[in-house]
């Protein structure tokens, strides 16, 4: 598969600070979280793919253009949700929406009927016709986010999208990324602080901090314990079967929800305990590979030493 | 709920070039200025001008025009005569003063007799207008068949000079100072920048909303009053013998603009508070007008002439560079014919250094901004 966007020891200074240290990078069609604590340089890498600014030393590519070339042919195929609350004062939602489809080239009557049609999508009704300065936040993000798929973009860039939403609209925006992406073939970059938001619809992760980048990874490796563990539950609680475990060279390990986590040196840890629980007559009611929680990845990968997981 | 939600649908149709893509922006932030309630009033106090002017146009066909080629008109004139000057002593009319010059040359009239006497009708009884010396010397050194082009200039060069050049301040000092500083403060630029947008295309957009409403203050209705005068001309060679007066109106209305407007644009772009660039607009036109003010106050007690005389002297309009405000008006008073270019050419310099100043730092300040 192609990467989408490409990226090879991009550097990017601003006066003495380096916001991006030698970031290499290849982001694949599909949803891609990224994450980063504050400052880590989300933001300067996001300008980066814009155009907005140039980078110090590296090169990369964009949706097949070199990075820093074609910059308008780059930004007709990208659509990018901001960070930050920005907004024309003075102007209704519609009027937002229709006027980032006329940025994008939409002609005239046909960048109105897109943005009506647009905000049907997001759910904005009659409050479409009200000053945007009259919007709540959530209200705001949703408009931001018509004017970024309003001109049908392949790639969209949400920085922090579902900041400010109200739980059930976080989960309709979200429903949203996914139909895009998975019905439309859009592919996303997510910036977000807000893992779950990640977890919830992003096939591959990238972990950002001091500008370096800590890990690069689909789902399905993070999801992946570094050592063999599973995790289980009893119908029953039986002593004997936590002392079979551990005389059995396995580390067992309560955890919250009533559940164990058992963790043994090799991959026959499920064939162990299945043995166990026919030896102790013990009834197990569920057994699954254990998971990493990404929150502990996310912080692992943060403290990390600089390219431990690039 | 909408009537028929059709979902997300790709949209796979053709964009518009993208060197036009500047004129969303000019659309938008036009008709968001025109949705300002003072915008609106200021618009139409704008135009109001156009009844005094053309009034002025219709004096000039019916009373000057007309008496000096028609009989008919002649005759009334001279059937009211008797009563009114039977009431009280007035000072001479035209017509008065062209038969009294008949007389005098033993009834031989020739064009430049003709236009000396107007000349000095128009210093007798018109002095009180502003820039009526530059008239009558026109009248005086010209034939009777450029009458015509010189009372239409004059009356357009004054319509440009005070009303309008006046108005201009105030329309831009309301509609620009929040042009790029609202968007700076709003973080709008990356509404802009994220799409296929550049910083030309972005300043071109931006200046075109100040531009659009000058033109609509200015060029419209000086071409409305070119209009009226043809209207009122008795007949098609009025549109030949004047022919030059748009292309003068136009070239007029591009010397106001173009400063004007990129200076507005880059106090804009200076700051985040739309207020302090409002009150360096006012600053730069007051301070300059004040300082152009003791120049000719200056002159008026050193040189024992008076006020309207000071301004009209040389070594004062030398000075009109100091104030945007004379310094537009120089530039217009040579465009329409009234002064000549070695007097013009330092304001013509200032104008243009202004121009290429102003845009040079609104590129660099949108660039900073961008880059932020």
């Amino acid at each position: 598969m192609t990467p989408l966007i490409t990226l090879r020891q991009i550097a990017k200074k601003y006066q003495l600070n380096w916001a991006l240290r030698g970031v290499d990078l290849d982001i694949y069609p599909g949803v891609t979280g990224l994450l980063g604590p504050n400052g880590a340089g989300k933001s300067s890498l996001i300008k980066v793919l814009l155009g907005l600014v140039r980078v110090t030393s590296g090169s990369g590519s964009i949706l097949g253009e070199r990075l820093g070339r074609a910059g308008r042919e780059v930004r007709n195929r990208i659509g990018y949700v901001p960070e930050d609350d920005c907004y024309i004062p003075g102007m209704t939602g519609i009027e937002v929406v229709e006027f980032a489809a006329g940025l994008s080239g939409l002609p005239g009557i046909e960048a109105l009927r897109r943005a009506h049609e647009i905000l049907d999508f997001c759910n904005v009704r009659q409050e479409r016709y009200r000053s945007i300065e009259s919007y709540s936040t959530g209200m705001r993000q949703k408009i931001k986010f018509a004017a970024a798929i309003v001109h049908d973009p392949e790639l969209l860039i949400l920085d922090e999208p579902t900041s400010g939403l109200d739980p059930e609209e976080r989960e309709s925006l979200l429903n949203r990324i996914r139909f895009l992406a998975r019905e439309h073939g859009k592919s996303v970059l997510l910036s977000t602080h807000i893992l779950p938001d990640v977890q919830s619809v992003c096939d591959h992760v990238v972990i950002l901090a001091r500008g370096e980048i800590r890990l690069n990874s689909s789902f399905e490796e993070i999801n992946r314990p570094r050592v063999p563990s599973v995790t289980l539950s009893l119908l029953a609680e039986n002593p004997e079967f936590e002392r079979l475990l551990q005389a059995a060279g396995l580390q067992v390990e309560r955890i919250p929800g009533g559940e164990w986590l058992v963790t043994g040196p090799d991959y026959s840890v499920s064939t162990k305990v299945w043995e166990i629980a026919q030896a102790s007559k013990t009834t197990i009611q569920s057994l699954k590979p254990a998971k990493n929680s990404l929150e502990e990845v996310f912080l692992s990968a943060v403290k990390e030493s600089p390219n431990a997981n690039s | 709920m909408p009537i028929h939600n059709l979902g997300y649908r790709t949209w796979p149709w053709k964009r518009t070039p993208s060197w036009f893509r500047w004129w969303s922006i000019a659309e938008n932030g036009f008709r968001i200025s025109l949705k300002l309630t003072w915008v609106k009033r200021l618009m139409f106090f704008a135009w109001l001008p156009i009844l005094y002017w053309g009034v002025g146009i219709f004096f000039y066909e019916r009373f000057v025009e007309r008496p000096l080629g028609g009989d008919a008109i002649n005759f009334q004139v001279e059937q009211e005569r008797p009563r009114r000057n039977q009431q009280r002593r007035r000072p001479p009319s035209l017509q008065e003063m062209l038969e009294q010059a008949k007389a005098q040359s033993g009834g031989e009239m020739s064009d430049k007799l003709q236009s000396q006497v107007l000349a000095d009708f128009l210093k007798n009884r018109f002095s009180f207008l502003p820039m009526s010396n530059n008239l009558a010397e026109r009248v005086a050194s010209g034939d009777r068949s450029s009458w015509r082009v010189t009372f239409w200039t004059w009356l357009l060069m004054t319509f440009f000079r005070y009303p309008q050049a006046t108005i201009v301040v105030f329309i831009l000092g309301y509609i620009t100072p929040s042009l790029i500083a609202r968007d700076v403060r709003s973080r709008a630029f990356l509404l802009y920048f994220s799409r296929p947008i550049g910083r030309l295309d972005y300043m071109v957009g931006k200046l075109f909303i100040p531009a659009a409403f000058l033109a609509l203050v200015t060029t419209l209705p000086a071409l409305v009053l070119y209009l009226i005068g043809l209207i009122f001309s008795p007949d098609i060679s009025a549109l030949l013998s004047t022919w030059d007066i748009p292309v003068r109106i136009l070239i007029a209305s591009l010397s106001l603009i173009l400063p004007t407007a990129s200076l507005a644009v880059m106090l804009s772009s200076m700051t985040q508070e739309s207020r302090f660039a409002a009150f360096s607009w006012f600053a730069i036109w007051a301070l300059g007008y004040g300082a152009y003010l003791a120049v000719i106050i200056t002159r008026a007690a050193t040189g024992s002439v008076d006020f309207s005389e000071a301004m009209n002297d040389p070594a004062v309009v030398r000075w009109a560079p100091i104030s945007l405000y004379n310094c537009l008006g120089q530039v217009q008073t040579w465009i329409f014919g009234f002064d000549t270019f070695a007097n013009s050419w330092p304001c013509v310099l200032t104008l243009i250094l202004i121009t290429v100043v102003s845009l040079a730092l609104f590129f660099r300040n949108i660039s900073k901004s961008v880059h932020a």
